[in-house]
Formats: structure tokens, sequence, C-alpha cells
């Protein structure tokens, strides 16, 4: 199964992402979107941040996860490759993001402004979840 | 298949149907309109139509693109007493705008040494992911810049009172209230005032290539020849938090005022309520923010010129044409149906256009009308209109603010394969400097519609004119 893949938006950039169930689908979702912000692959695993959300909604979760993620890697200037999420149910996440700071040898490309609520949707497939996505550029 | 009637020269009318208050129009020429029917964008013009207390229609200018919530080019009125405010109806990156800069300089004067004058740009004016722009800011001195905006910024030594007198709003909105401003939202402004930020922004320097109304372009000190800057960035992460902050409190009110809305992303609130005023008032602290932050760039791009060029500031003469906000609400009075109202003007991607003889238009410029400044691709030009009648009369003092997406970024990068873009422009003679060589590709000239195209439509259907046109000889990128 793929994780994530990019799509099409004439001003922005927006991501589907997939997962086996909710987990992987919301760390799949974190890995793509810092594939727009930059070449993950070149991003070390010095830095490690928290992050804990809450939502009542899938897509509230979802927004909330990825703008919380967005809020750190701007504000403590680190690009995250990778996250862990160790406890999730349908309305609350606590996981550890890994990366590196900004500036640290990582191939860096743009920030996101904002995770939008437009076409915004988590559902269920036969192979497990599938998300959408649309990034503020 | 959307249904469209043409209604004029350059207008497009997508009549009234299921929930839509009133009809959406979209200013193109027949030429263009195929492109925009292709894209999802008259779609969201329909969906603004469907929003309380809107006036007359539901407006696109000739660089409507998909959005998000609204589309790109977007423009609508809502009535004070029973309509709506909405922050996706403004966007993240509040009062983005344009600053326009000439000098005394000659394009022969600067040509020479504009590896080295973009070279010091791109060392003063901080681009790109993580950026951080040297201005230092007690908490209490960003609670200043967030009522003062450029004004403020003024009084900190960036520039002059000269400059003011040339901003949309004298560079201030009043009644911004930082009172209840979110901590995320000071956290990320503070360290990012000063800077240019990633994506479309740039910072470009270039010179006038071309007059069309010669009366308004020695108004405006517009020369042939004359070397001019673009500054086009706004609130940076400050304003992008105000407007993530409110659609989240918003979408939960949606319910509470008994509003059905078709996208998630228009979450809104009656002008007129608690939470549509505390939207207003931190989405001035906002336009504030980017007003400063233009200002301090500004007086930035003046010591990379003295620097490089080893001249005086007399010498060089940069002064501000004048300065648009292109991401924005306001509260204005507009003639409808020759009636007096007073609506909230949402402008998400387009510039107002004010005509002549209109108050707020700077003294010097009352008989040429507002000027309108639209940037165009990196490679090509960009223009300076000036405000009309017909502007008024159709599109509550609106035009359109650039040349406006054709390509995704994932198409534009695809189009840029195995090319350098950054060679290719310089054997053009225009230098460019970017933190990011992706974002150099995904902003190719092939990306965007070309200017011109846009800029005619809008003369065509009489709500701007063309005064001049300016092209490139540099540009810094993040």
């Amino acid at each position: 199964m793929r994780g994530f893949e990019l799509i099409d938006h004439t001003a922005d950039t927006g991501l589907k992402a997939y997962g086996r169930d909710l987990k992987e689908l919301f760390q799949n979702a974190a890995r793509g979107m810092f594939e727009i912000i930059a070449d993950v692959e070149t991003i070390g695993s010095g830095a490690e941040t928290s992050i804990e959300v809450a939502a009542p909604t899938r897509e509230g979760l979802l927004h909330a996860w990825l703008t919380e993620l967005n809020y750190f890697s701007i504000t403590r200037r680190e690009i995250y490759r990778a996250t862990e999420i160790s406890e999730m149910n349908s309305s609350h996440i606590k996981a550890v993001a890994v990366g590196e700071r900004i500036g640290g040898g990582g191939i860096v490309h743009t920030e996101i402004k904002a995770v939008t609520w437009h076409d915004l949707y988590v559902k269920e497939t036969p192979l497990g979840f599938e998300a959408q996505v649309i990034f503020d550029l | 298949m959307i249904h469209l009637n043409r209604v004029g020269d350059a207008i497009w009318e997508i009549p009234r149907q299921g929930e839509m208050r009133v009809p959406a129009r979209i200013y193109a020429t027949e030429a263009m309109i195929a492109d925009i029917l292709a894209d999802k964008a008259p779609l969201q013009a329909m969906n603004v139509a469907h929003l309380p207390g809107i006036v007359k229609y539901s407006l696109a200018m000739p660089d409507i693109h998909w959005g998000y919530g609204f589309p790109v080019g977007g423009v609508a009125a809502f009535d004070i007493q029973d309509g709506i405010i909405s922050p996706g109806g403004v966007g993240y990156d509040i009062n983005c705008g344009v600053r326009l800069l000439a000098s005394k300089l000659d394009r022969a004067e600067v040509e020479p040494r504009i590896k080295d004058l973009i070279a010091a740009l791109f060392y003063l004016v901080p681009t790109g992911v993580g950026c951080e722009g040297n201005v230092p800011l007690a908490i209490r001195d960003e609670k200043k810049m967030l009522t003062g905006g450029a004004q403020w910024a003024v009084r900190a030594g960036y520039g002059s009172d000269e400059d003011i007198e040339y901003i949309e709003e004298n560079g201030c909105s009043p009644d911004a209230d930082f009172s209840r401003i979110s901590d995320r939202a000071m956290t990320r402004g503070r360290p990012q005032l000063g800077t240019l930020g990633s994506g479309n922004h740039f910072l470009e320097v270039g010179y006038v290539s071309e007059i069309y109304d010669e009366d308004a372009a020695r108004v405006l000190g517009l020369f042939p020849g004359s070397v001019t800057v673009i500054i086009h960035c706004g609130s940076r992460g400050f304003g992008y938090q105000v407007c993530d902050d409110h659609i989240r409190l918003l979408s939960h009110a949606a319910a509470n005022f008994g509003f059905v809305l078709p996208d998630r992303q228009l979450a809104c609130a009656p002008i007129r309520s608690a939470e549509g005023e505390h939207y207003f008032s931190e989405m001035r602290c906002a336009i504030n923010y980017a007003f400063a932050n233009r200002q301090i760039i500004a007086s930035r791009v003046r010591d990379a010129f003295q620097e490089t060029l080893k001249k005086t500031p007399n010498e060089i003469g940069l002064r501000t044409v004048y300065e648009v906000a292109h991401n924005i609400a306001k509260i204005e009075k507009h003639s409808v149906d020759g009636v007096l109202r007073e609506v909230c003007v949402h402008r998400k991607g387009a510039t107002r256009a004010f005509a002549p003889g209109s108050p707020e238009i700077p003294a010097a410029y009352k008989n040429i009308g507002q000027p309108v400044l639209i940037p165009g691709d990196m490679g090509r030009y960009s223009y300076v209109l000036a405000g009309t009648k017909g502007a008024m009369e159709q599109t509550f003092g609106s035009t359109c603010h650039g040349a406006g997406r054709r390509m995704s970024r994932r198409q534009a990068k695809k189009a840029a394969g195995g090319r350098s873009i950054t060679k290719e422009l310089l054997k053009r003679g225009i230098h460019v400097m970017a933190s990011s060589l992706r974002t150099i590709d995904e902003e190719i000239s092939e990306a965007y519609k070309d200017v011109a195209e846009v800029v005619d439509a809008c003369v065509l259907a009489g709500i701007s004119r063309k005064v001049a046109q300016l092209k490139p000889l540099g540009c810094i990128k993040g």
C-alpha cells in the first residue's frame, strides 16, 4: 500500500494519505506534509518533539494533528522525518516527532501556511483508511 | 457542467441556482474562459454566493483560480447589518499585498551592478523556510506594532512619514485589538517581522518598460527606463495563525447561527456578532503586521541600494509609489442600485481599485485614480493600473491582483525538469536568487497565466485602466 501521494491543486498542494489503520494513516499524512516542506530523505533524526492533540471528529483530529506538527516545525525550526504515535483513539493522539533543526544540512523548500478544511476528508476503504488534505502554501 | 451567460465583453454570469442567494459573475475574455471552466474555481464562486447577506454578485476577477473556500480572485460584499465576515474569505495570509517603489535611477545605472544588488537584497531581506527577521521585538513592542502597522515601523526608524501617505489605509488599520490574540500568533509573529517568506512571495528589481498613460505615469513618478522595486508579501505566521484560530472557533459556531455552508473553509459569523467582531479586531492586528512588515522590508531595500551602488538616499530617490492589500476584508460604502450602502468587502486575491476623486486616495493621485499594482510571473512583466468609475459601479471598486496560476506546482516542476530555470532567466538578463531551487521550478513563467491577458480583461470590462508596464532585472524568492 502506498503511504501517500501528492495531488494537483492549481494554487496550492494537497495530498491523499492511506493506512491500514488510523494510526498508519495519520503517520503517512504527516510524512506527506513534510515531503512538501522538505526533501525528507535528507533530514536527520537528532531532534525529538512530543505532540498531543485532541478533536471531536476524525477530520478535526487529522486537521489538529497536521496543524500541530506544522506549528512546532515553524516555531522550533525543525523538520520531522517521522512520527511515532504511541496512543490514539478517535479523538486523541499522543506521539513523538523525530527530525532535525532547519540549517542542520537537510534540504528544505517551502513553508506551509496552513492546513485548510477545503475538501478535507477521512474515509474507510476496503484496504483500511484514506484521507485528503489541501495545504495553503 | 456549469452553464454561463455572457453579459458583457469580458463578463460571464452563472445564474442563481440551488441555495445561491445571488448570481456569480466571472470577469474574463472569451479566450480565457475555457481554462477557467476547467478549474474548480467557478464552483467556489458559486459557493460564496450561498453566504448570508451577500450583495449583488459573487464576483471573480480574471486571475481567478482554484483556492480553498473562496476562489483566488474572489470579491464579495456583505451587508453590514445582516451579512457575514469569513476568515476563509480573507485567507491565511491576511493583508498579503504589494508595495511599488520607484527610484531616480535609470536602468543603465543599475543593470551592470544587478548581481551584487540582488545578493545584497538576499542578505538583508531574509527569505525561505524558518527565516528570521533581525528586528528586535519585545512582546510590548510587538503589541505596539499590531496597533500601529507601518506607522509604528516609521517611528521605530524604518522609512519616513512620506511612505505612510502612499499606503492603503495609510499603513494602519484602526481598532485593532490584541487583548485576546493567541500566544501562538504572537510566538509565530515575533521572529518573522521583516521577512519575505516562501511560496509566491518575492522582491523584484525592475524598470519601467512601457507607458500607456503619460499623464498618470508622470503623476506616479514613473518614467521610461526608471528603476523600480516590487515587494510582495504579507502577515507571515502571525496572520496564518489568526486565520486558523478563527476558522476553528467559527466552524463550531456555524450551527448556532443557523448557517448551512457548502464548504467548511467558508466558516463565518455575522459581522454584528461577538464572534464576527472578535475576528475583525484580530484580523486588523494581522493587517497591521503586514503593513509593518512591508515598511521594514522597504527600508532594507533602500539600505541594499545604498550599500551596493555607493550613492546617497537622495541620489537613489527610492520612494513609495503605492502599496495595496489583496487579501483583506474592509467596511466600505458603495452605491448599490443607486443607494449608498455600508458593506463588508472581502477581497481574496483581488485589489481595491478606487476611481478618481475617491477620498481614500492620496491627494496627489486624486485625479488619476488609485494606483493598482499587478505583479506578473518571474520572467515576463508586471503592470501598474489605475482604478476607474467602472470598478465602483461593477465590482465594489475591485480588480485583479496578479497573473494567477494555470499549472499546479507539480505540473510546473515537471515542465522545469532537466532545465536550469535560473540560467534560462539569466540569459534573458534576469538575476534570481532563492532559498530553494525547487521554489524557482515551481514558479516558472509557464506556470502562470500571461498577466497581460488578465490586465486586458480588466481593461475591456472597464474595471481598470493601464498606466505602465514594468520588466524584471532580478528578484529574490523564498
